[in-house]
């Protein structure tokens, strides 16, 4: 391997990664609040919102990230709408990832004894000041091995974006290997910082879990 | 047994540790012989053998390697490879067809999971470094296409901040960009036919492409985009693209593609080249030339 040729492309690589740490956080806050107003519709006690968000989630879980965002590059022109590139990424990594973050929100509150919230409202809480004091902080902390998991799908997914022209990390790789025809060099240093960066996440994610522990 | 044991009774500890040494190096001195014997075996060898090419090819790209209307696999590029598998093996259908896209084409050859490669790469200085190129079998300009009723007439016009200018994600392509529209926003999808996409949804304003593919697109389009006119920068060999250090194969096939381009079966190169550019390839010779 070519270590010389390695930090020769560190530079232009480490440009990409700027914009992978940008679609990937973006996609993430997008994702935690959107899975929010999932599990909420989910949990609707109007059957058409029950529904509505079912098939949300069905349609979002069961098609692939790199069709949506084809849709909303290409497709989103056909009627008048030209957001960027980078956008769209952004868009279509929420979309899909705020389905399976509502349904892990909602693993989460199901594990939660029903008795809490019945002790809670015989201590006279209102439903929401129930669902948000004592189920809630239970139900996150239960789920954020699994959130952390889905964050470094997220991470990976976003170098999807790299075939609607956004330079991020791998469009970035790409473009070094087309020149230089060193795929080794490239996809080793490319496999390093995607690797680098799902530790950082991943190791945020376990401080959090550390710092709220499940309590039984 | 009785032999053996009095033997190896007689030859001390010593003996026996060194002798056990020696047999295991010389089995691995063996082995790398072996090794390296082997490493100097040509690839063409293997294909003999095999009875097969197998070869990287582009789907996406038309007319060099597409797939039809009928779900084909097919395109100039795709028939000369099977010309080639017809001059090595006796018959065009001894070939397999190892699908890449423009990332995955290096690759794929570097890693040996093919012969060798014909999908639309450019012969490029930083890419001859670590790959090796036969002579090419086609040239190649690069043509700039727009839609039909866009203000950009001519390819000077393409150097303004208001242009968004689509290509490919190769090196070729990016430098063109970046000597001629420094100005314009430029964008690079994976594929033509992302590109081109890109150009029917209003994505990008221009499109630069290898000649043929931007022909066969306005061609395709029905009068929706034209080319402009003169061509982007200078002329491009695409060629043949292999794993460096075999020179046995590179000589088989570069002598191949000489023949085919300029020599002996020039009829049959010249019936292709016809079949998919609708047009006369350059001469087999320059002074044959009319």
């Amino acid at each position: 391997m070519d270590t010389a040729f390695l930090l020769r492309i560190l530079p232009v690589l480490l440009e990409g990664l700027e914009i992978t740490v940008a679609l990937t956080a973006l996609a993430l806050v997008g994702a935690a609040i959107g899975g929010l107003i999932v599990v909420a519709g989910r949990r609707s006690r109007f059957a058409a919102m029950r529904g509505v968000t079912i098939a949300y989630i069905d349609v979002m879980r069961n098609t692939p990230v790199l069709v949506q965002i084809f849709i909303l590059y290409f497709g989103l022109p056909e009627i008048g709408l030209f957001p960027e590139a980078f956008a769209c990424g952004v868009i279509a990594l929420v979309l899909q990832n705020s389905a399976y973050a509502g349904e892990i929100y909602r693993a989460g509150i199901e594990s939660v004894k029903r008795t809490q919230t019945e002790a809670a409202l015989s201590l006279g809480m209102m439903p929401r000041r129930a669902l948000f004091d004592i189920v809630l902080p239970q139900a996150l902390r239960r789920v954020l091995p699994v959130l952390g998991n889905q964050a470094v799908v997220i991470l990976k997914d976003s170098s999807i974006a790299s075939t609607i022209s956004v330079t991020e990390l791998t469009q970035a790789g790409k473009l070094l290997l087309d020149r230089s025809a060193a795929p080794y060099e490239t996809f080793f240093m490319m496999a390093a910082l995607y690797l680098a960066m799902a530790a950082v996440l991943l190791g945020g994610m376990k401080l959090l879990a550390w710092r709220f522990p499940v309590r039984t | 047994m009785e032999v053996c044991r009095s033997l190896l009774s007689w030859v001390r500890f010593e003996h026996r540790a060194s002798l056990c040494l020696s047999l295991v190096l010389g089995f691995v001195a063996l082995v790398a012989g072996l090794g390296a014997a082997q490493a100097e075996e040509s690839r063409l060898d293997a294909i003999l053998k095999r009875d097969k090419l197998i070869v990287a090819v582009s789907n996406s790209t038309m007319p060099t390697g597409f797939i039809d209307e009928s779900g084909t696999h097919t395109g100039f590029e795709i028939e000369f490879a099977r010309l080639l598998a017809k001059s090595i093996l006796g018959s065009p259908d001894k070939i397999e067809f190892v699908v890449v896209n423009a990332a995955g084409r290096f690759p794929a050859v570097l890693s040996g999971r093919v012969d060798f490669g014909i999908a639309s790469a450019t012969i490029y200085p930083d890419r001859a470094v670590r790959l090796a190129f036969t002579r090419p079998y086609m040239d190649s300009t690069t043509f700039v296409v727009v839609p039909k009723d866009s203000p950009i007439k001519k390819i000077e016009e393409l150097d303004s901040a208001d242009v968004v200018f689509g290509a490919t994600n190769t090196a070729a392509m990016i430098d063109r960009a970046k000597r001629y529209a420094p100005k314009a926003k430029a964008m690079y999808f994976d594929t033509d036919s992302a590109a081109f996409q890109a150009l029917k949804s209003r994505r990008v304003g221009a499109v630069q492409a290898d000649s043929a593919a931007a022909e066969f697109q306005v061609a395709r389009s029905n009068g929706a985009w034209v080319k402009l006119p003169g061509q982007l920068g200078s002329l491009n060999g695409n060629a043949l693209f292999m794993k460096p250090g075999d020179f046995q194969l590179w000589l088989c096939l570069d002598t191949i593609v000489g023949e085919y381009t300029h020599g002996s079966r020039y009829d049959e190169y010249q019936a292709l080249y016809r079949k998919w550019f609708g047009a006369e390839p350059p001469p087999a010779r320059f002074y044959s030339a009319k």
